[in-house]
């Protein structure tokens, strides 16, 4: 299994060297001069001259993507000119809020999904599984934006209980903290949790119709021990796959909520600094969001192995 | 199952009754009070400053921002006169190039420093060379010392305008301690020091921008008073204009920028908030009178006539509450330079007579490239009307969007498009700025534009104010479409809130 992580991780490199290339071009043949956006509307021919070129922008395009390249290779990820720091830096300091709101979104997707899949699951074909599928498929269809504003409208214009926008570090103490993100987690967590409700309950539906199911019900095991002991551990499978990816879906999908709620993340980070021609902030935040989808993809890899002993040995193989 | 059906009632029962105690809370609040001393004023901006370096760029975010840390030797009052502020007083020499300043005595930057000549000379030296203002009005220009009190501006000719000009906010002649302005690069200065009410306590990008009161602030013996009441002023940045109108209407924001005309009429509804609006920049058409079918004066003449004003101004801001119908390119508001000079020209939306001209120009149904940006959606819906309009008359008019900073890059190569709205920030003279745009016939409107400056008073340069307005007219180097209103929230628990070429947020008060 050790070898296994090693070679997924080598696996890695190909995958980031396609990722580099393509942002980096991509920034470089949208039409905007970041140096042009720094100086504002008056500046001169020369003064923007003079800042490209201490920004590098005057060399050819090639050079400029090596010298980003090697540079990232002794840990520099290039400095925000925008933001007046190292792109590190900058991305450190938008990283906690988004963490914070997609782990708050999953926790918030699997406890909803789960209860109520295995709810539906267990009444399945009766009006409460057919409602709980109906609100499912809404949660999927309905975009982050338009909730988002919903709730904004009925929990923090209307009742007051949810401030509308902002964000709040875990250090000013934990009450503030979740008020802020409340209506976030939710707007982000509903997709999650509508999807998840759904491959739990199929999942579920799947595998109690397998026949080591049938086996223990003729041996009499009660119902909830069947269900938590032996259903649920093998449907978990297909669970986890829909979890690590959304989770991974998470921390790149945050931007509309991000940019709702007014909250100080990388998704936000990101739109700004697109608009901005911020090269060196796209570059790197891009970079290291695709590090964190593989990793995270990786990790729901491993974990595989350590819920279903079938996929542990098949690494030995 | 019964169990559930009975906690979900009880919590709706719940968050019903909040509801209702929330309701009426709201209403106490809208009663009259007065304001006090203290408290943080919370305000939303749409965007954020790409710098406080307030002399280099005419931003408006940044002016917003940085009004309130920096001060100038001129003030501009609500008429747009310019009045002394960091000067006591000015003298004029006969020629009318030798500005005298007294300085005012006892002044202290944020860093505890008192202001001498040294740091006025080094500042306006620094504005004079980078700031668009400075270049295009004062080159050659030079300040100097008399002495520790005393500051002379030499002109190299006469410039009438040269006491606004020191005023504008935008881009500020701002007075900076002068080892600030020694250790700042032409890209921006690395200390943010000045003489204003508020000093920056905190700029936490991509967040917010945190001002804090200046406790050695005099505001004694000024013409244009500033007292400050809040202790702070805190600058959030909220893109989205959904967000900026919730906050300030459960009064999570005391000032929201920026407020769409769509968006105006739910903040007047609300019991928290009101709309102030102020007179705006210009809505207009610039022409690429330097290559393509704009070169010949009859096409521009065309676009012109078959304009209808009303309609597209409608189609930007909703409603006429929220734009002016105006030929003048300076606003009523500001009398020295407005200007009814031409105006038979304006709104002429006249089918038959923009045919003729266009026949006259030899159009040959050419592609013509209409280039907007949906980042201001006022922009956008502007070319959209346009577009259909000019199509009525036969012109082949394709629409290219993009987003402002490609727009802004393309707009400076007129290899790259035709025609383009763009909406001005509003003025109170008339200078060079819009005149510098790529394709518009520059060299032409700088005789005017000299007139105005060596006349010997702005009342003396009225002639010259009405032809350039006329030459505006008569040559199109863009088509005025109209005024626009800005519109700002702001809530009834924030008092002294002003309006001059922008915001003003430094005499605002809280009442709770």
């Amino acid at each position: 299994m050790g070898a296994y992580t090693i070679k997924r991780l080598f696996a890695l490199i190909p995958v980031l060297f396609i990722v580099s290339i393509v942002v980096f071009l991509i920034t470089r043949l949208t039409p905007g001069n970041p140096a042009a956006i720094i100086l504002g509307q008056g500046a001169s021919a020369e003064q923007i001259a003079a800042l490209s070129k201490e920004m590098g922008l005057d060399e050819p395009v090639f050079n400029q993507y090596f010298i980003w390249l090697s540079n990232i290779f002794h840990g520099d990820f290039g400095y925000s000119y925008f933001l007046n720091k190292p792109v590190l830096g900058a991305i450190w300091d938008n990283v906690g809020p988004t963490v914070s709101l997609a782990i708050l979104a999953q926790i918030f997707g699997v406890a909803f999904a789960l209860l109520f899949g295995i709810y539906a699951a267990k009444h399945k074909g009766t009006i409460r599984d057919e409602s709980i599928m109906g609100v499912s498929l809404l949660g999927i269809s309905i975009p982050s934006f338009l909730l988002g504003s919903f709730l904004i409208l009925l929990f923090a214009v209307q009742l007051r209980i949810f401030p509308v926008s902002g964000y709040v570090p875990l250090n000013a103490g934990l009450f503030e903290y979740l008020k802020y993100l409340v209506l976030p987690t939710i707007t982000l967590g509903a997709i999650q949790a509508a999807l998840i409700t759904r491959m739990t309950r199929s999942s579920l539906l799947d595998t109690i119709s397998e026949n080591f199911v049938k086996t223990a019900k003729a041996k009499g095991l009660n119902e909830r021990t069947i269900m938590l002991k032996h259903t649920l551990r093998v449907s978990f499978l297909p669970i986890l796959t829909v979890i690590g990816e959304s989770f991974a879906g998470l921390v790149t999908g945050a931007a509309v909520t991000e940019s709702l709620f007014n909250i100080p993340g990388l998704g936000q980070l990101i739109v700004s600094s697109i608009e901005r021609r911020d090269y060196a902030l796209i570059q790197g935040a891009v970079l290291l969001i695709t590090v964190a989808y593989v990793v995270i993809n990786l990790v729901v890899d491993l974990l595989y192995a350590v819920i279903d002993p079938r996929v542990r040995n098949s690494y030995h193989d | 199952m019964k169990r559930t059906y009975l906690l979900f009632i009880s919590l709706l029962t719940i968050v019903l009754m909040v509801a209702g105690c929330s309701g009426n809370a709201s209403k106490n609040t809208s009663s009259e009070k007065e304001g006090k001393e203290g408290g943080t004023l919370n305000v939303a901006s749409q965007s954020e400053p790409a710098t406080l370096d307030a002399q280099i760029t005419g931003d408006s975010d940044v002016k917003d921002a940085t009004r309130s840390i920096y001060e100038g030797l001129m003030i501009l009052d609500d008429k747009g006169n310019p009045k002394p502020d960091l000067a006591s007083k000015v003298d004029i020499s006969d020629d009318k190039k030798t500005y005298t300043f007294q300085l005012r005595k006892g002044i202290k930057f944020h860093n505890g420093k008192e202001m001498t000549a040294d740091d006025v000379v080094a500042s306006i030296n620094r504005w004079i060379k980078l700031s668009s203002l400075g270049k295009t009005n004062f080159s050659g220009a030079e300040m100097t010392k008399t002495n520790d009190d005393t500051v002379e501006l030499h002109l190299p000719s006469p410039n009438v305008n040269t006491l606004s000009l020191l005023a504008d906010p935008i881009p500020a002649a701002a007075i900076l301690p002068k080892e600030v302005v020694d250790n700042a690069s032409d890209e921006g200065i690395k200390d943010y020091i000045g003489t204003g009410p508020y000093k920056v306590k905190e700029w936490k990008k991509n967040q917010y921008l945190l001002l804090e009161k200046f406790k050695d602030y005099s505001s004694k013996g000024r013409e244009v008073k500033k007292t400050p009441h809040v202790d702070e002023i805190k600058i959030s940045f909220v893109s989205d204009e959904s967000t900026r109108i919730s906050g300030i209407t459960t009064g999570q924001f005391d000032v929201a920028l920026s407020v769409s005309s769509d968006n105006a009429k739910q903040v007047e509804g609300s019991q928290n908030a009101k709309v102030e609006t102020s007179p705006g920049g210009f809505m207009g058409l610039f022409y690429n009178a330097d290559k393509g079918v704009f070169k010949d004066i009859n096409a521009r003449k065309a676009v012109n006539a078959a304009l209808n004003s009303k309609d597209i101004l409608d189609s930007s801001y909703g409603s006429s509450a929220y734009y002016k119908l105006s030929s003048s390119i300076v606003n009523k508001e500001y009398p020295n330079y407005y200007s009814t000079a031409g105006k038979e020209e304006y709104n002429q939306h006249d089918k038959k007579k923009a045919k003729e001209y266009l026949k006259k120009s030899g159009y040959n149904g050419e592609e013509i490239r209409l280039m907007a940006s949906r980042d201001y959606q006022d922009q956008y819906n502007t070319a959209v009307v346009v577009q259909q309009e000019l199509k009525d008359i036969g012109m082949n008019v394709k629409l290219e969007v993009y987003d402002w900073a490609t727009f802004s890059d393309k707009m400076s190569d007129t290899n790259q498009w035709d025609i383009y709205p763009v909406d001005w920030n509003a003025r109170s003279t008339i200078f060079q700025g819009f005149w510098t745009t790529k394709g518009t016939s520059v060299e032409k409107s700088m005789d005017y534009l000299n007139k105005i400056k060596a006349a010997p008073s702005v009342k003396e340069a009225r002639s010259d104010i009405d032809a350039i307005q006329q030459y505006v007219w008569d040559e199109l180097p863009f088509t005025l479409i109209g005024h626009k209103v800005n519109i700002n929230a702001v809530s009834n628990n924030a008092k002294g809130y002003e309006y001059n070429l922008g915001p003003i947020f430094y005499n605002m008060s809280l009442t709770k």
